[in-house]
């Protein structure tokens, strides 16, 4: 038999190996060495903090009394896991996303960094778990009297004493533990570890004593043997407390502070889900499955009248198995002490974020740049919470007189805290639920719950008299806290979370479709609602502040090491060799988000917001984080363009590639016209001279026409070479042009009498109109009369007719002149019109001797030259020749 | 890789999978906390246990060896 010393000296041992084990963890964590302290095993074990005292010695209690109820206590998260893929999943991307540090700075987040949501939900998060807490100090001390009631020794201390000497020792453990330093992202290792190890303990402990009690008693009957007599002998199960029970530990799962910092803030790993979602259903079932044997035995067993709540270790004492028993207590002592450890660090997180912090920020307005260390503040403030939350559990348990069962007690807690579950839900499903919303609904349920749960858990002692509670405020019978509007009141937490909820759950819903969000709300939502569908990315405030500013709050937040490293990955990442980084509006950002880490999304969005002077979220930026798809379009369509870019330059490329290669193919029949133009006359001279030189016989009469021949030839073949060589030099645009006003008349007169030969061979009649002849046009003379005569002699070649007549008539438009030269031949059909200026083109094979068919297109190019032009016009008969020229 | 389903046939293989993961939770709430439970109330016992603990568990621990499944499923995809 251990005596009440001895129990205290295993405590305190206990106590200093989970000490050490977190020490040792929290080392390695330092180091980098994570290894197995992030594997998914430690992480499903860190989730069993939800099985406490109650659930160690109050569900045997709870087992013992009412039969099943105990289980859907441990159904209800079973199931929330089963379906972990539904919110857990997403509530850790958002935690990660957003660097959640609470669930008050999850809501206070979501609904606009909202610095009211914070302090309602830390509020309300405090008062539900002070009965909590309460229920870990009732369960330590029951366990420590059932030791010292077998050991026939006098308690050395009463109930009171003992409940107060233990909370200053969990305050002492939690406030070594869990507030040694400011981390950045608020994870504990050792803690989480030193909660992992405790679970082990929890279970082997709990597992033995049923293993005991199963196999190791051999009771009369079997363990069920007594079961006729017992509160299992039910024929209904499904009923609304079953219901009830099972709603509101599935909520508490997810709401209470202590299940948020396990889940999501301590997750190290999203992946790791995919293990805790089966083997934390299976540590509850393991953890239950004993429950009920314990109980039936405790009451075959134990006298009338001894406690359920303390058969775990009550059995074992009985049957003279004392190192069973010191395990169970072990067992309770660390699900107690597990509990409010976890609990207490992530209430004081709270309080220090959303209470301690904000007050601190406005008392030091505007001096904020030259006050100190505000990581002292925060460590201070976390550690007086630590020990202000233990103290209302402590005054909780003198109150309420540590006399009600532990089930029903932890049952007020989780009412409260599922009043958080619509926000919650709402929050992270639904973008329209606003801050408005959220404050009334969890605001209207926490009243209601208080009202007709949590006040009149004290049974009179405390706000409400037992004469209110008996017969409603001022003797309204309507009011009675537990029979609201005279409904029947069998059970009054089924009573209770019905009002609570269902009025908290209209609230919301009302009030936010009655609300406006503000930007930041909206902002928030998306955020939150849409988290699996967004990058890493988010949205950018335009906001300005100096690189020192910011350097100097980091410092003061995150440390001078930890914001050391960061600026200046910040720098090499903008390339900046040295110094402090460009004060960007990504710098501002990430600040922001690391603050988040440690101080809560409201606290560091108001710190920021005192050195960047507020910064206002504008509409453009709004849309541009909202609407990622729309960026997406705006891209596509840029593509769009880009590619249809792309096709007009390759339709360009095209055609000019079908230019040059028509080009190409000009000049090669150019090639082929001059030498074939230049062969026919060389041909002759050669044939003509050879006859010359090798015919001995010739008369003088015949060699002189044959030299004649020769010496016609010789002449065509140097007009050909000349108009070559003239047209090369017009195209290459090497001439020099003597333009200056000549008068018309007097290039006419002159190419008319070139041509009088000619003419008068071929008989030709020629007739000048007198009118604007005399007009000056700006010319180069001899070109002009070379453009003249070419055009006559054309007229005269191919206009052959029975009276051939060329007449040449000039009229005036504005500044231009127009000479026609027309003649009264054939003509020149249609389909051959554009190729008369080609070169070498002879149009239908009649052409006369001594043309190359270069004239037109020299004549063509001196005219433009000349800044005028040469073509074909249509005319009634005959082809007509149009020269423009500009007027002088 | 010649008799690996199309891109589309694999989609819909995830999808229906993580659909799975929303039916165990609701066939867990339709089997225990739902009337049927009230079927297995009463004195009545399997191998000694009572019938509606005996069930409960039963339930419970299939829905485990459910999630294990699934669980081990999508982390392959994963």
């Amino acid at each position: 038999m251990f005596s009440s010393n001895a129990l205290v000296g295993f405590c305190l041992a206990y106590a200093s190996v989970l000490f050490l084990i977190a020490f040792l963890a929290e080392r390695r964590a330092a180091r980098g060495q994570l290894g197995w302290l992030r594997s998914p095993i430690v992480y499903t074990l860190s989730l069993s903090v939800y099985c406490t005292g109650w659930t160690f010695y109050g569900a045997v209690g709870t087992a013992s009394r009412s039969g099943l109820d105990y289980i859907p206590i441990y159904l209800g998260p079973s199931l929330v896991f089963f379906g972990w893929w539904l919110i857990i999943r997403k509530l850790v991307r958002i935690g990660h996303a957003q660097r959640i540090s609470s669930i008050a700075d999850l809501l206070s987040s979501r609904y606009g960094k909202s610095g009211a949501v914070g302090v309602v939900v830390t509020l309300l998060a405090v008062v539900g778990s002070t009965p909590y807490i309460a229920l870990q100090l009732q369960s330590l001390t029951l366990s420590f009297t059932a030791f010292s009631a077998q050991s026939a020794e006098v308690p050395a201390l009463g109930a009171e004493v003992t409940a107060f000497w233990l909370a200053v020792g969990l305050a002492a453990f939690a406030i070594l533990f869990g507030t040694r330093n400011v981390d950045a992202n608020e994870q504990h290792h050792g803690v989480v570890t030193a909660i992992a190890v405790e679970a082990v303990v929890k279970l082997v402990a709990l597992l033995a004593v049923g293993i005991f009690v199963v196999w190791g008693i051999g009771l009369e009957g079997g363990v069920f043997g007594g079961i006729e007599a017992s509160a299992l002998n039910t024929d209904r199960i499904f009923t609304p407390r079953w219901v009830t029970l099972t709603f509101l530990s599935a909520s508490a799962i997810i709401c209470l502070p202590r299940m948020f910092q396990v889940m999501v803030v301590e997750n190290a790993d999203e992946r790791h889900l995919f293990t805790a979602a089966w083997a934390f259903p299976l540590y509850l079932f393991l953890i239950s499955l004993f429950v009920l044997p314990i109980a039936l035995s405790g009451q075959q067993l134990l006298p009338e009248g001894s406690n359920p709540d303390l058969f775990v270790l009550s059995v074992p004492l009985s049957r003279g198995q004392d190192e069973l028993a010191l395990l169970a207590f072990l067992g309770g002592f660390s699900a107690a002490t597990s509990m409010v450890i976890v609990a207490t660090i992530a209430l004081s997180t709270m309080i220090s974020n959303h209470i301690v912090l904000p007050l601190w920020l406005s008392v030091n307005r505007g001096r904020t740049e030259m006050s100190g260390d505000v990581r002292n503040v925060l460590l201070t403030s976390r550690r007086a919470s630590i020990g202000i939350v233990l103290a209302l559990g402590y005054l909780y348990f003198r109150i309420t007189g540590g006399s009600a069962a532990l089930a029903s007690i932890g049952l007020i807690a989780f009412a409260g805290v599922a009043q958080l579950l619509p926000s919650l839900i709402g929050g992270i499903y639904w973008r329209g639920a606003t801050r408005t919303g959220a404050l009334g609904g969890i605001g209207i349920g926490f009243l209601i719950w208080a009202y007709t749960l949590f006040l009149p858990s004290f049974e009179g002692s405390f706000l409400l008299s037992a004469g209110t509670l008996a017969n409603g405020p001022f003797g309204l019978e309507i009011l009675k806290p537990q029979a609201l509007f005279g409904m029947p009141a069998s059970d009054p937490l089924v009573h209770s979370v019905f009002w609570s909820l269902s009025l908290n759950t209209a609230a919301f819903i009302c009030l936010s479709l009655l609300s406006t969000p503000r930007l930041l709300e909206r902002v928030q939502g998306s955020q939150f609602v849409d988290v699996f569908r967004q990058g890493s990315g988010g949205l950018m405030l335009r906001r300005s502040a100096t690189s020192e500013d910011l350097f100097t709050l980091a410092q003061r937040i995150l440390g001078a090491d930890k914001a050391h490293h960061m600026f200046a990955s910040v720098a090499r990442m903008q390339g900046l060799p040295s110094g402090l980084p460009r004060p960007t509006d990504d710098l501002i950002t990430q600040l922001e988000r690391e603050l988040t880490g440690s101080v809560g999304a409201a606290s560091a969005h108001a710190m920021v917001g005192q050195i960047t002077g507020g910064g206002q979220i504008t509409v453009e930026a709004l849309i541009q984080m909202a609407d990622e798809t729309a960026q997406v379009v705006e891209y596509s369509q840029q593509l769009e363009r880009q590619s249809k870019e792309l096709e007009e330059t390759a339709q360009q490329l095209r055609t000019a590639n079908a230019q040059l290669t028509e080009l190409s193919r000009q000049k090669d029949d150019f090639l082929s016209q001059v030498s074939h133009e230049l062969r026919t006359p060389m041909t002759s001279i050669r044939s003509f001279s050879e006859i010359l030189q090798e015919t001995g016989d010739i008369s003088s009469e015949e060699a002189q026409r044959f030299i004649g021949i020769i010496h016609q030839e010789s002449q065509r073949l140097t007009r050909l070479l000349d108009e070559i060589l003239d047209l090369s030099f017009l195209e290459s645009g090497r001439v020099k042009w003597d333009l200056k006003p000549v008068a018309l008349h007097e290039v006419v007169e002159s190419a008319v009498a070139s041509t009088e030969g000619l003419r008068t061979t071929q008989n030709v009649a020629l007739k000048v109109e007198d009118a604007h002849l005399e007009t000056p046009v700006i010319a180069d003379f001899d070109r002009l009369a070379q453009v003249l005569i070419n055009l006559i002699s054309n007229a005269v070649k191919y206009g052959q007719t029975q009276n051939p007549a060329i007449r040449l008539t000039a009229h005036r438009v504005g500044p231009k002149l127009y000479l026609d030269i027309a003649d009264n031949g054939p003509g020149i059909s249609s389909e051959n019109r554009e190729r008369a200026f080609e070169k070498f083109a002879r149009l239908d094979e009649v052409t006369l001797s001594g043309s190359a068919g270069l004239g037109l297109p020299i004549s063509r190019e001196i005219m433009r030259n000349l800044g005028g032009d040469l073509a074909l016009i249509n005319a009634a008969k005959g082809a007509t020749f149009r020269l423009t020229l500009q007027a002088a | 890789m010649s008799d690996r389903p199309d891109l589309a046939e694999r989609a819909f293989r995830e999808s229906r999978k993580r659909d799975t993961a929303f039916v165990l939770p609701m066939l867990g709430l339709l089997l225990i906390v739902s009337p049927i439970v009230n079927i297995f109330a009463g004195i009545t016992t399997v191998w000694g246990i009572p019938a509606s603990v005996f069930y409960v568990f039963v339930v419970w621990l299939t829905l485990i060896g459910l999630t294990w499944r699934l669980s081990r499923r999508l982390l392959a995809e994963d």
